[in-house]
């Protein structure tokens, strides 16, 4: 038996629930129907099935794909997250201008990524690049390291871009984090003679968990979809040495014309990453 | 709180009447038939401001309001691929070589053939080389505008140091990179990327065609690559990294500007390029201008068989205004418009009609006859097939210059490269639709 002002209850929410449905349901129901499908830009698509899927599967092309998409989020997430902790412990310090450095921590968070992919992508070459040139001039190499011309050092300078990107937005939330440790903890642990690295791991790593999990959550979504950073400094290359999800996404979609196909691609992994958020949603949960 | 009174009413519904009948009192503009024209933002200010103010022009003389938008090089495909899934293509748009073939076989382009006969009346025939990127069928769904040719860049002094010859062959190219790289005159003279823009995937086609190989038969079927030709080519495209090592070191990864850049700073002899190197050169009056010259392609064991670059206007059949678009797209390409931007764009837009090909313009040195004799040996992508959506895709999906990449960059050899190409494209034949 529903209690008496249920009704209004429903008419609350009905506005909630017809957003999510506009917004977030329809899309991804018709995302995931265009996947089934063999739509090619310009003709009526064919339902197939899961055929986009399995030919997926056994795409040498795609696979190297997924893998250097794992490859540039991993890295990338970790690296961030390490560099975020040490900026986050640094600033939380009583330090001289404290505001001024937080600000300048922030400035590769606020350029837009185009021009930071650009810069970077300057700094990176072979025979003009500054860190090229300086090598040079310090006497550290006899001839110049093709960066974005092999496959392992190419894929480290996206990662590297995308660490300088994104390691601000994990030092701002940690450093939140670190501000909503109680003090108390700090001296209890002290007073019972806890050294720095003790404190360290069962007070403020243990404080900080929530925020690194939400974090890191929130940063892997992104990094896994990032396109621009690529896009602009290798287009994948060389070869398909730097190809990630997005930017396979946009050469299947918009330069082979296969929409079905494309879209396939960016909804390949969306099972990981809907079990990533319900493992780590349901962690959050125990916490709190 | 603002009091609703009567005279306040009374001043809303006159100003509300007012604003009503300012829209009702120019009828005439009200009924003012709007074109909208899609253009590409080519690298010559000069040469984009003629061809708008063209446009403007015969909208003053029609009495029709003109919008132009603009796409550049990296971003035609994904504008008019967006347009045509939510059907707001323009009237009239460029198009690029692949385009007509694409659009043609999704029933979007109407049937200009009306209008290339009454433009090869004033101009003059076409070249043979720009059917088949627009002729269907018999019947021509694009109207060649320009080719941006694609030509061989030698430094003049760097060649002279080392005592080396222009090339006219691509053994020839290889080889002058070697000697000037032995001579100790430049460590990597060839500038050549193998990378996912036209410089790398135009060029590797031209090298393809010159040596006779292709990946489809003369009908445009898929035709297997697992030959001796290829592998020439594949050899040719590779070893220039990994024996020669004449190529600046992180070239693969070079976007579409990479080779200007190196060239334009000195760092290389020798770049497959448009000629808008040579448009920054002239216009900036720079002193590597008299050290340039411009040549055509070179010629491999088959003859000198290039790849294209055809810009051509597509009237879109969506249109409200047909007529007016023919009308729009003849008057570009009258004698006087289609010149009036032949000397705006700096030598870089080659014209299809023979006697606008004819114009004195193209004497004015060795470079600009290069770049004007270049189109005559030029072949679109499927060569020596029709240009069909599937060697448009395989053009467009890079698989000929991942070929490479494997080869160059992750050390395969060459037959196992070739195997994964194949199966690419026979996979591509196999499955692209075409009405």
């Amino acid at each position: 038996m529903l209690p008496p002002d249920a009704g209004i209850g429903y008419l609350f929410v009905l506005p909630l629930v017809v957003l999510v449905l506009l917004l977030i349901a329809y899309p991804l129901g018709s995302a995931v129907y265009l996947s089934l499908t063999e739509k090619y830009v310009g003709y009526p698509p064919r339902f197939v099935g899961l055929k986009n899927y399995v030919e997926l599967t056994g795409d040498p092309v795609f696979r190297k794909v997924v893998w250097n998409s794992a490859v540039f989020t991993v890295a990338s997430v970790t690296v961030k997250l390490v560099i975020g902790l040490l900026m986050a412990l640094s600033l939380h310090k009583a330090l001289f201008a404290r505001r001024l450095v937080r600000g300048i921590l922030l400035l590769p968070w606020v350029v837009p990524t185009v021009i930071t992919a650009l810069a970077w992508h300057w700094m990176f070459d072979a025979l003009r690049g500054f860190i090229n040139v300086s090598l040079e001039t310090l006497g550290l190499i006899s001839e110049p390291i093709a960066w974005l011309g092999q496959p392992a050092t190419a894929m480290m300078a996206v990662v590297v871009v995308n660490i300088w990107r994104g390691f601000p937005f994990f030092g701002v939330s940690l450093l939140a984090g670190l501000q909503a440790i109680p003090a108390d903890l700090y001296e209890a642990a002290a007073v019972d003679g806890a050294s720095a690295t003790q404190r360290f791991r069962h007070v403020t790593l243990p404080g900080l968990r929530p925020v690194i999990l939400v974090t890191a959550l929130i940063s892997t979504i992104f990094t896994l979809n990032d396109f621009n950073i690529v896009y602009v400094m290798t287009r994948g290359g060389p070869g398909i040495a730097t190809h990630i999800l997005a930017t396979y996404t946009y050469e299947v979609g918009f330069q082979a014309l296969r929409w079905g196909r494309a879209v396939a691609v960016s909804m390949y992994l969306m099972p990981l990453v809907v079990v990533m958020i319900v493992v780590l949603a349901r962690r959050l949960t125990r916490e709190d | 709180m603002i009091a609703v009174t009567g005279r306040r009413l009374g001043l809303g519904a006159l100003a509300v009447l007012l604003l009503l009948g300012a829209g009702a009192a120019t009828p005439a503009q009200a009924q003012k038939p709007r074109l909208r024209v899609w253009l590409l933002r080519t690298y010559v200010p000069d040469a984009n401001k003629a061809l708008e103010a063209s446009i403007a022009e015969w909208g003053r003389q029609k009495n029709v309001e003109t919008s132009v938008e603009y796409f550049t090089f990296d971003d035609i495909e994904t504008k008019y691929v967006a347009a045509i899934e939510t059907d707001s293509l323009p009237d009239v748009g460029q198009l690029q070589t692949i385009s007509p073939s694409r659009y043609h076989g999704m029933g979007r382009l109407m049937d200009v053939s009306d209008v290339v006969a009454d433009v090869e009346r004033t101009n003059g025939p076409l070249l043979d080389s720009a059917l088949p990127a627009i002729r269907f069928g018999g019947r021509f769904y694009a109207v060649p505008f320009n080719y941006i040719t694609d030509v061989l860049f030698v430094r003049t002094d760097v060649f002279r140091k080392a005592g080396v010859p222009y090339p006219k062959t691509w053994e020839e190219v290889r080889e002058a990179a070697r000697r000037i790289k032995a001579k100790g005159v430049m460590e990597y003279p060839l500038g050549q990327s193998w990378n996912r823009s036209a410089d790398g995937y135009g060029v590797f086609q031209a090298l393809l065609y010159s040596y006779g190989g292709g990946w489809a038969d003369a009908r445009g079927h898929y035709k297997s690559i697992m030959n001796d030709t290829w592998r020439a080519v594949v050899r040719w495209a590779s070893e220039i990294y990994t024996k020669d090592r004449t190529v600046p070191p992180d070239a693969m990864a070079w976007t579409g500007f990479g080779n200007n850049e190196a060239f334009l700073g000195g760092k290389i002899a020798m770049t497959f390029n448009g000629p808008s190197i040579y448009y920054v050169l002239e216009k900036e009056n720079r002193p590597l201008l008299p050290d340039t010259l411009m040549l055509v392609k070179p010629a491999g064991p088959a003859g000198q068989n290039h790849d294209v670059f055809l810009l051509s206007w597509g009237v879109f059949n969506g249109t409200k205004h047909a007529e007016l678009a023919r009308d729009l797209v003849r008057f570009l390409m009258s004698p006087d418009e289609a010149r009036k931007y032949m000397y705006q764009s700096w030598g870089q837009m080659v014209p299809a009609f023979e006697k606008l090909r004819r114009d004195p313009y193209w004497q004015k040195n060795p470079s600009y006859k290069a770049v004007l004799e270049a189109p005559s040996h030029a072949h679109t992508p499927g060569y020596p097939g029709p240009l069909t959506p599937a060697a448009a895709e395989v053009v467009a999906t890079n698989v000929l210059t991942d070929l490479c990449a494997r080869v160059i960059v992750e050390g395969w050899d060459v037959e196992r490269a070739l195997e994964e190409a194949d199966k690419r494209i026979r996979d591509i034949y196999a499955t692209v639709p075409s009405r």
